[in-house]
């Protein structure tokens, strides 16, 4: 089924890929999609060493993601209609007017790693739905994962629709989710399987509902509340190896 | 990996902005240990060079580490890392001291060395101030934004002002966060503690030996492979 309400803006990141084959394969089809082309060097969330052919993802049942399959090959295996455009900032004005053309109302957002949406992108009358990868609004900020599996032995991910201010916009839904098998692997895998499994359960939940505000929870955010920075790879590590 | 890649190159001159790090198993933190115990043993070698000499205020911030450090592992098992670490500070308490310079504050900007010194020199363990609290993290924010830590920043927008070289800078705010960690046990605090660390070690040799008489540095050092050892649940 298509989704005519909403439209996707993607990069060619490992994330993206399993966004848009597990909501392929859940049947929770994008009318359009938007590929952010890189031909330059390899940017944040890109991951070209994957020389997997499948891997079974451990956190949606009964689907098999395929890192090398590229988003322009999903598309075409389920008639998905798309555009590339020729920029990897979406901050720059061509992006901007392009999302401004869309019919579509909401807009899964999944750039590339690093990149903060600024207002005049987040006040052109549409919503954009970000999946980040943290249980909300305990864990705000990057790699919050590492940090919620060090201090607490679980990883989240919560769908919120994007505001000016980082992690802070409403919450639809949000789930904590046990640990995988093998955090090593949380970068290209389990983080972006996690976050699937929460936007599969949040476009159902567009699905069914009349207005996308009606799903907006209740959340008391503490202004004065740490964000979390980029973990550094001793936290990582620990992070991984004591779990 | 075969080094610890975070110091190879000064940090400060270019930064690691630590996206997607390699994982690399227990022979990382290894390495990461090696890092910081190479450094620690360049200082050793440098004592016997200079006098021992420290500043007033870096010697109040030091009994400052100490006695938070003394709470913070009073229970840790490890007698050889406690014994190393009390044997830095008795020598660091028989240092020469010297007066610090007289500072001329300025009501629009934050002078960053003058204010770390007086959230550490008055951190208490029991009374968590709010304030001091939001300044910590506005100086971790900018840090972990730009990689660089300002002599000082606009009061009303925090807007960065003249030069970022000034390694005391730098030694202060890993400090003032090793503590807040220690007492809060936010891992924030310590995630850029390390960060700021790794651009301390990765500077030259020779300016850190002119820059951090003694041990001033070896024992913020040490305190932090402490912290990190604590963390260990693996084995």
């Amino acid at each position: 089924m298509i989704k005519k309400n909403i439209a996707m803006l993607a990069a060619e990141t490992s994330r993206s890929r399993f966004y848009l084959q597990s909501i392929a394969k859940k049947g929770l089809l994008p009318s359009k999609i938007l590929i952010l082309e890189n031909r330059g060097k390899i940017l944040a969330g890109q991951d070209l060493k994957n020389k997997t052919l499948e891997i079974k993802s451990f956190y949606i049942e009964n689907f098999v993601f395929k890192p090398n399959e590229t988003l322009e090959e999903t598309c075409k295996k389920y008639n998905i209609n798309f555009n590339f455009i020729n920029e990897t900032n979406v901050n720059l004005d061509n992006v901007i007017e392009k999302l401004k053309n869309l019919q579509e109302k909401i807009i899964i957002y999944s750039g590339y790693g690093g990149t903060i949406l600024r207002s005049k992108i987040l006040n052109i009358g549409k919503y954009f739905l970000h999946i980040h990868g943290g249980y909300l609004p305990d864990y705000r900020g990057s790699t919050t994962n590492y940090y919620s599996a060090l201090k607490e032995k679980y990883i989240g991910a919560s769908s919120i629709i994007m505001s000016e201010k980082i992690d802070t916009g409403p919450i639809l839904y949000r789930k904590k989710f046990k640990l995988p098998p093998d955090l090593s692997k949380i970068d290209h895998i389990y983080d972006s399987s996690v976050r699937s499994n929460v936007l599969i359960k949040t476009l159902q939940m567009i699905n069914e509902a009349n207005l996308l505000e009606d799903l907006f929870l209740n959340q008391k955010v503490k202004v004065n509340d740490m964000n979390y920075f980029i973990i550094h790879p001793v936290l990582k590590h620990l992070s991984i190896l004591n779990n | 990996m075969k080094k610890y890649i975070y110091c190879e190159t000064n940090r400060l001159i270019k930064n690691h902005n630590y996206m997607y790090s390699e994982y690399g198993g227990v022979k990382f933190l290894e390495l990461y240990e090696e890092n910081r115990n190479e450094l620690i043993s360049f200082y050793e070698t440098q004592i016997n060079k200079n006098k021992n000499i420290i500043s007033k205020k870096d010697f109040a911030v030091l009994m400052k580490l100490k006695n938070i450090s003394e709470i913070y592992f009073s229970n840790l098992k490890n007698q050889y890392q406690i014994s190393k670490l009390k044997n830095l500070f008795f020598r660091c308490e028989q240092s020469y001291l010297y007066e610090d310079e007289l500072v001329n504050y300025d009501k629009y900007n934050l002078n960053t060395k003058e204010k770390l010194y007086e959230l550490i020199i008055n951190f208490s363990f029991n009374n968590i101030e709010k304030e001091h609290k939001l300044i910590i993290y506005k100086i971790l924010k900018k840090f972990e934004i730009s990689k660089k830590l300002y002599q000082s920043y606009k009061l009303d927008s925090y807007k960065p002002k003249g030069n970022f070289h000034d390694l005391k800078i730098y030694w202060l705010t890993s400090i003032a966060l090793l503590i807040y960690y220690m007492r809060d046990h936010e891992l924030q605090y310590l995630n850029s503690a390390l960060k700021i660390s790794d651009t301390l070690c990765s500077q030259d040799r020779k300016n850190l030996a002119k820059e951090f008489r003694g041990n001033a540095h070896s024992i913020p050092l040490l305190i932090e492979t402490m912290i990190i050892e604590k963390l260990k649940f693996y084995r």
